[in-house]
């Protein structure tokens, strides 16, 4: 009888295989063997250990020692299990997603996955309680904090944020004596943060969307005044509040303790937002030196990361869905690339680059070579570029724009060599005619003997695009517009 | 003795086979199928039918299909009620039958080899037979399973200091603060229905691209089974379904689901309690799934499944196997008290115990590399050793070697984590993959193909969030190797 389950589950499952990881039970065997012990022996001792190892005895009944486990081994089961759901709630695995979804499993899954983050909240409390303790130096020498079902299962005894308290702060609080000495906050929103995997686009490692911020803390120093005066100006008690859409969370997120006279803090963080499972419950406990004032945890990037984690389910952006256009295009037929204006008033540059005097532009031509049947040796020009400078004639505008204008009759014809920038002059350029006789001058504000008035093209940038509108045959605005590379100039006629 | 038990053995066999002359079987039963409980009849027919129907029925790594099961399959939707899924969590059964196609008012029906028209009699006598098998199967398996959730509560209760009454007036409120209850916390089973177990969907079909030898598949959390000819004909002859109520515990969300299903053995925990019933003489001897049941028989209760081996098979001549009938009915019938005993003690003190602490078992099989951790700590606590020539010696040897014993478990448990090196995925084989991988690939193409990763791991854990392409490179790799094998 074999029986597969969900293949695509087994197969990630099924290369454990090959990392050769040993058991217990092999461990065992090889340690019993060494003995001179007989398979049959070896048997009995393995079966025997997993009642004398494994279990204790009370009135001659048999049961599992539950606290032999490291906690921190039960933690690390619940973090497979969220990472494993999390994993396929992810959309990476377009054959896994497409499964979740076509089965309607994926909102039971976020529900696995909230009830695994409150186990794990919990049976994190209590290991954090434990290393908690020690810090304070609430524990006695060599006391263990093994797992205890009780502390972590049962509704009537168990772990909470109570457990990461210092009776001194609280009993100064009761009694009136400790008192807010500082107070920072600290907001940031920031539209384009990192980058993250396209979801349209799972294995393409150039593929990317952009992820926000958006964190807001409030923290306060209090000290506990026993004189009007103190001798210092530090904090005894440090406490961070997240502030989410204008409201402080109920609990603080940040708690930072100073048990010891050499002022190495204690901080207690929970990462979990107000309406996150765990919320009120640690998610790390840390000694930290140097904390003097509020400004010190801002500067401390790991408090903040931990403060506000990036979230799995932030990253689980289901994949747009997709369409496509048949097209059959043979090869000489071109694509119509333009987008025709909106309205009549036709496409702009939809910002200020030109100076009050007009003239912030350098000329840049690029001549092309004469028709057939003329001398191959002579060029003739199909424009003339004003790209437009900012600071200085060194830097481009703002969106690096070049307008395009075509040059009257006279200088559109073959010619033997055609020169801009004359003598370094940027507004410069100079003609020599095919019978030898040259022409220079300038080309500048206003109307020029060399180009007609207005540009027929623009070409700018804004944003992350460069854009190329142009007027139409007859047409006096920019009826047309498309997007183009970086390095794209008018076409050679 | 050896008369009294070969009585007892027809009587079984001759009860269990009366019901096939009540009723018509399905047409793709092969000519002259019987139902049996003769260990030695069972065993010589399976074998039988396997090779009579597996062309048909069953891929192979050399002959994969794709199949286009659709809108034109015949489906027949049941009045009985499936709660087995999270897909629709009241459904009702519908039984497909993925490569029946009406046509011309007849149904053709298309199998790995051949195509053929059967009437819409036969048609119907396929269909009530699935509805019939469902029924029974997810009737045991209620049975089995009905008092799980309260057993489970006690075992809970004592370990976090209350009375099983006060975890139950818990088990469906809410935990103060949170939109979870402790039921959900806790991981306790919901009381079981028999229609937890009723698939939401049931195929008969086939698995076409697998490398064969799959009876039945089951899709977690889904509720959809598929299952192959083959299978109802093996059910039939054991005169259970109990390849169908193998699945049908697979297909109980309420005991198998993910993610918690890649902490323990699902397939061990689903042949339970099919290869325990005095019914199936052979799957509790010979099935992979079963082996720790075996080591079991074997360590605690004196059963030597080796020297039965060795016992019964007289010569092999070339997969003619000459068998010593009479020796092998009576090893079968010494087995049958350890299957009653290993039976009970599942349903009351095994089960019961993992589905009380879930997450901690399963964390206990992690550290230990081993899926079963559970079963084997508990049949310590139940059960004395006689492997070493009886109780008394074995338990006195024990005795005498307790602090070595106890030093080297100190010693191994503690070594857990050092791995040998390379990339290691975090998770637990199911032992349906560990049958798989070693089926499908030689010893030679599993080394080298270890190798690879071991040496390649970052290629591993590329290929490990893709599955077709691992799939791919898996089948390309093992090409090239048999090329370069050739040349």
């Amino acid at each position: 009888m074999k029986t597969m389950i969900v293949r695509i589950f087994l197969l990630v499952s099924c290369f454990a295989l090959l990392s050769g990881c040993s058991s217990y039970q092999t461990r065992f065997e090889e340690k019993a063997k060494a003995k001179g012990w007989t398979e049959d022996e070896v048997k009995a001792a393995i079966a025997y250990a997993d009642r004398v190892y494994f279990s204790s005895e009370k009135d001659g009944k048999f049961t599992p020692r539950y606290g032999m486990l490291g906690i921190e081994k039960i933690r690390e089961q619940l973090e497979k299990i969220r990472s494993d759901v999390s994993g396929i709630l992810g959309y990476e695995n377009r054959e896994l997603a497409k499964y979740i979804d076509y089965y309607h499993l994926r909102s039971d899954l976020e529900r696995q996955e909230q009830i695994a983050q409150v186990v794990y909240a919990r049976v994190l409390a209590a290991e954090l309680k434990g290393q908690f303790k020690k810090l304070m130096g609430l524990s006695s020498e060599g006391e263990k904090f093994g797992y205890n079902p009780i502390e972590i299962l049962s509704p009537k005894a168990s772990v909470s944020a109570n457990d990461f308290k210092s009776a001194q702060i609280d009993a100064a609080r009761e009694s009136g004596t400790l008192k807010q000495v500082e107070f920072t906050s600290y907001r940031v929103e920031r539209k384009f943060d990192r980058k993250i995997k396209d979801p349209d686009n799972p294995e393409d490692p150039n593929a990317f969307l952009w992820a926000s911020k958006f964190v807001d803390l409030q923290i306060t120093g209090y000290k506990i005044f026993t004189e009007d005066r103190p001798s210092s100006n530090e904090s005894d008690y440090i406490e961070g509040v997240r502030v989410v859409d204008g409201k402080a969370e109920s609990q603080p997120a940040l708690r930072m303790y100073f048990p010891t006279s050499d002022r190495v803090a204690v901080v207690v963080i929970d990462g979990d937002q107000g309406n996150e499972p765990g919320f009120g419950l640690p998610d790390s406990v840390m000694q930290l030196h140097g904390m003097k004032s509020v400004e010190d945890v801002l500067r401390n990037k790991d408090i903040l990361e931990k403060l506000f984690p990036i979230r799995d389910k932030q990253l689980r952006i289901p994949p747009k869905p997709k369409d496509f256009r048949v097209e059959i295009v043979r090869v000489g037929e071109t694509l119509n690339v333009w987008e025709e204006a909106k309205d009549s008033g036709g496409w702009k540059v939809p910002f200020q680059y030109r100076n009050g005097q007009e003239d912030n532009y350098n000329l840049s031509i690029a001549p092309e070579p004469a028709g057939k049947g003329e001398d191959a040796r002579f060029v003739r020009l199909g424009y003339v570029g004003k790209a437009w400078t900012g600071r200085d004639r060194y830097t481009p505008s703002a969106g690096a724009v070049v307008e395009y204008y075509r040059p009257h009759k006279e200088f559109a014809g073959s010619m033997q060599a055609i020169e801009a920038f004359l003598g370094g002059d940027p507004k410069k350029i100079s003609f020599v005619f095919p019978d030898g006789t040259e022409t220079n001058g300038y080309i500048l504000p206003g109307t020029s003997k060399f180009v007609e008035d207005e540009p027929f093209a623009i070409a700018y940038t804004e944003g992350d695009r460069r854009w190329w509108i142009e007027k139409s045959e007859g047409s006096t605005v920019f009826d047309k517009r498309k997007q183009v590379s970086p390095s794209e100039r008018p076409k050679h006629h | 003795m050896l008369r009294k038990a070969s009585l007892t053995l027809f009587l079984i066999t001759l009860f269990a086979s009366f019901p096939t002359f009540a009723k018509e079987l399905p047409f793709y039963f092969p000519p002259g199928v019987v139902s049996t409980t003769d260990p030695m009849r069972q065993l010589q027919e399976y074998y039988r039918y396997m090779a009579a129907m597996d062309l048909c029925n069953q891929p192979s790594r050399d002959r994969r299909y794709q199949l286009i099961p659709g809108s034109d399959s015949v489906r027949v939707v049941t009045d009985i009620v499936s709660t087995s899924s999270i897909t629709e969590s009241s459904a009702k059964l519908t039984i497909i039958l993925d490569n029946y196609v009406r046509i011309d008012g007849k149904i053709r029906v298309t199998s790995l080899c051949d195509q053929r028209f059967i009437s819409e009699r036969e048609l119907q006598v396929v269909v009530d037979d699935l509805r019939e098998q469902t029924k029974i199967a997810a009737r045991r398996n209620f049975e089995y399973y009905r008092e799980l959730t309260n057993l489970s509560v006690s075992a809970l209760a004592g370990n976090v200091g209350l009375t099983s009454d006060e975890v139950r007036k818990y088990l469906d409120e809410k935990i103060p603060g949170y939109d979870v209850t402790y039921r959900e916390f806790w991981y306790i089973p919901k009381p079981m229905r028999e229609s937890d177990f009723v698939p939401r969907e049931l195929h008969l079909g086939f698995t076409p691209s697998s490398d064969g030898g799959i009876l039945a598949a089951t899709w977690l959390n889904t509720g959809v089974i598929y299952y192959n000819p083959v299978a109802r004909v093996s059910d039939y002859l054991q005169g259970i379904p109990k390849v169908l109520q193998h699945e049908m515990i697979h297909v109980n969300v309420n005991l198998q689901k993910f993610p918690l299903n890649n902490g323990f053995d699902v397939e061990l925990s689903a042949s339970i309690p099919v290869m325990l019933y005095p019914e199936d003489k052979i799957g509790f001897f010979f099935h992979g799934y079963s082996s720790l049941l075996r080591e079991f028989a074997h360590t605690f209760f004196g059963y030597n499944f080796e020297q039965v081996r060795d016992e019964v098979v007289r010569v092999d001549l070339e997969g003619n196997l000459i068998f010593d009938e009479e020796k092998f009915r009576s090893r079968l019938q010494e087995l049958e008290s350890i299957k009653s005993e290993l039976l009970v003690f599942f349903q009351n003190k095994a089960l019961p115990e993992f589905y009380s602490n879930p997450v901690w078992w399963m964390s206990m099989n992690q550290v230990r590399n081993d899926p079963n951790s559970v079963f084997r700590i508990m049949m310590a606590n139940n059960y004395d050793l006689t492997i070493l020539g009886g109780h008394e010696k074995t338990m006195l040897w024990l005795k005498i070697h307790e602090p070595e014993i106890l030093e080297i478990a100190d010693e191994a448990f503690k070594e857990e984590g050092e791995q040998e090196g390379g990339y290691v995925l975090d998770v637990n084989i199911p032992a349906f993959l560990r049958v798989q991988y070693e089926k499908v690939l030689t010893p030679q193409e599993r080394e080298e193909l270890e190798k690879y990763f071991r040496e390649n791991p970052e290629k591993l854990k590329g290929l490990v969030s893709f599955p077709k392409k691992l799939v791919e490179f898996i089948d390309s790799f093992v090409a090239n190797q048999r090329k370069g094998g050739a040349q």
